[in-house]
């Protein structure tokens, strides 16, 4: 079955076009995604549900430009990266995607500050307007009492938060969100999902979150469906 | 992004993850350590073989001292007679040179050969006139080894034996002699004629070669100038006070003896080109430790790659984070270039100090090495702790572990970031 899942009819933020992506287990030749078709538009908040293995995390890899389809296209905000390698698409991560993880992948020997600053740290961006923007952002996801602390010394919500500031850090367009609640007690996601709402709503930030939280599909504005490599 | 970002961002890197930074550390500056204690060993072992040549000579033959002089007619045919090519008037030619600045002493020596008698047993030997006390000045800065003490005492005793000889070994056993044994010495004199003194034996001594031991016999210069009727010398032997003067202070010999012409046409010869035998022990050892410094240099670096692999092998998935929010593998390779340049520093001044410590426990030891080829000298084992490869052995660690970084990174580079984010 072939969707466009077109979600409103605001700025066309990501898009999929007609993707396809394998993989290859040994000799055995599996399709991860078939024929997709997916755009999210400006202050879209959505959710790609279904089983493990239906393909959800595959598709957030490559919208988030971390991985190439092996046929159709890939587009963020206007640019069509279908013939740029990943490498090369880094800037591309840093001004438009910001991404979150199920296991908050902040880096273990810098402080919450440190991990939030890191992607500023390799641009050219003066030292006060980069202490700014962390400050900023750390308030805006309630650690602003934690920015000192390493990843160790907070808790599983707290460590995402963070994860959330580094998200937002490079003021993205989109943000990815994989599993994001999967290692969090069931108040603590529904925090971190309440706080995600809250900058989709205030920063007009597209949300894309991965999941079979159920608690997180049911207050998801949209819901896509994913099973086998298809949407449905 | 600056230069001294990247910097502080690789320091932090390196002080915040101090269990990794100190493994891989301790790994590379053993690595330093272990190729400076190599290095220090080599030196001492080159300098020592240089010391050994000049303060003792191989197979007898006496140390060769900085220089030797010798008429220049000795050098180019055969005498027809003994010391038919000598040099005249020896002691006012050691005097001139003894008073350059810089010369430790001078003294002679007499190359001479002919038959040793009990009276019973007569056999030959091949033997040196030379001066008791100089030859034991020359041998001093040796004589703190064991084993030089016994050649020590017996030039004593022959300084002490008016008409003393030293044997080798294998002669004083052939005549069946002992110390204070009476013995006739036989030779020609410069007329052809036969010729002979009575000696005493004033000490018995190994050279380190058997062979040369059968025929070894050491006296005192006016014993040999009495027995082949002369007063002239074969050669002139010039000491220093520092090796290292050589060439300054060999254009003032050579000054000096020219003096001498035309009554006599002197040549003045360097340690290095009189001792053939030098020159072949120290390609033996150039060969050895070329060897076993490069297998040395290999584990060296194996070991800083190793290590280096193992440290980035950690940090898959962070790399694969830093991808994935958009930091560029030039910065990422950037990062770990300078943490690979300043392990390798930081392993220097470590290495350096184990290397400290290790040398002074090593000199400390006393430990005792078997004498070098055709030397009777056994030795201590030394290690200089400051030697000439130092700077490049910093440099081969160096760049050890920013290259071996750069290795590993360009392999973690191949796998994909999703690959990465997923790592564990």
């Amino acid at each position: 079955m072939i969707r466009d899942m077109k979600l409103n009819n605001k700025t066309e933020v990501a898009s999929l076009k007609n993707v396809i992506k394998y993989y290859r287990l040994g000799d055995v030749e599996i399709t991860a995604l078939r024929d997709i078709n997916l755009t999210l538009r400006e202050g879209d908040f959505a959710v790609i549900s279904g089983p493990s293995g239906s393909g959800k995390s595959t598709l957030l890899h490559i919208l988030g430009c971390i991985d190439k389809p092996d046929k159709g296209r890939v587009i963020i905000d206007g640019f069509d990266t279908t013939d740029v390698a990943l490498e090369a698409l880094s800037g591309l991560r840093f001004i438009k995607i910001g991404f979150m993880f199920q296991t908050f992948n902040l880096i273990p020997v810098l402080t919450a500050y440190e991990n939030v600053e890191l992607p500023l740290l390799f641009t050219g961006a003066d030292a006060a307007s980069v202490r700014s923007r962390v400050v900023d952002v750390l308030k805006k996801v309630g650690l602003s009492e934690r920015v000192n602390h390493y990843p160790s010394q907070l808790s599983g919500g707290q460590q995402q938060r963070v994860a959330i500031a580094r998200a937002l850090v490079g003021s993205p367009r989109l943000i990815l969100a994989d599993e994001p609640t999967a290692n969090l007690d069931s108040r603590t996601g529904d925090e971190i999902l309440t706080l995600l709402m809250r900058l989709n709503r205030e920063e007009k930030v597209t949300v894309l979150i991965a999941t079979h939280d159920t608690t997180i599909i049911n207050k998801a504005k949209t819901v896509i469906n994913i099973k086998d490599g298809e949407l449905w | 992004m600056n230069i001294l970002k990247l910097i502080k961002f690789s320091f932090r890197n390196l002080f915040r993850n101090r269990r990794r930074t100190l493994i891989t550390l301790l790994v590379t500056a053993s690595g330093f350590a272990a190729l400076a204690l190599v290095s220090g060993y080599i030196s001492f072992t080159l300098h020592g073989l240089q010391a050994l040549t000049i303060r003792n000579g191989f197979t007898g033959s006496g140390g060769t001292g900085h220089m030797q002089i010798f008429n220049q007619h000795s050098l180019e045919e055969e005498e027809l007679y003994p010391l038919q090519f000598g040099i005249n008037d020896h002691k006012a030619v050691e005097q001139d040179i003894a008073d350059i600045d810089g010369v430790s002493f001078v003294m002679s020596r007499i190359d001479f050969s002919g038959l040793i008698s009990t009276g019973e047993k007569s056999v030959s030997f091949l033997g040196m006139g030379i001066d008791p006390e100089k030859e034991a000045d020359l041998l001093s800065p040796l004589v703190k080894h064991k084993s030089m003490e016994f050649e020590n005492e017996a030039l004593f005793n022959l300084k002490k034996t008016p008409n003393g000889v030293i044997l080798g070994k294998g002669l004083a056993s052939s005549l069946r002699a002992d110390i204070g044994s009476y013995l006739m010495l036989i030779s020609t004199t410069v007329d052809g004629a036969v010729n002979a003194v009575d000696v005493s034996v004033a000490g018995v001594i190994s050279t380190g070669l058997k062979t040369v031991d059968r025929y070894y016999l050491l006296t005192h210069i006016p014993t040999v100038q009495r027995l082949i009727q002369t007063d002239r010398v074969s050669k002139l032997v010039v000491v220093l006070d520092e090796t290292e003067d050589l060439p300054i202070i060999k254009p003032k010999v050579l000054e000096t003896v020219n003096k001498y012409v035309p009554s006599q046409t002197l040549a003045v010869i360097e340690w290095q080109d009189l001792a053939g035998y030098y020159h072949s022990i120290l390609d033996l050892y150039n060969i050895i430790f070329n060897f076993l410094g490069f297998i040395v240099v290999i584990i060296v670096m194996l070991s800083c790659v190793n290590t280096m692999l193992m440290a980035t092998m950690e940090r898959i998935k962070e790399i694969g984070t830093l991808k994935a929010i958009g930091i560029s593998g030039r910065w990422i390779t950037f990062v770990f270039l300078l943490e690979g340049l300043f392990i390798g520093i930081g392993s220097v001044f470590i290495g350096l100090v184990l290397h400290y410590v290790a040398a002074f426990i090593i000199n400390s030891s006393m430990i005792t090495m078997p004498p070098p080829p055709g030397m009777n000298i056994s030795y201590t084992l030394e290690v200089y702790a400051t030697t000439r490869y130092l700077p490049l052995i910093a440099l081969l660690i160096i760049s050890s572990t920013t290259f071996s970084s750069m290795l590993t990174l360009r392999k973690v580079r191949k796998i994909s970031i999703v690959d990465a984010l997923n790592y564990v």
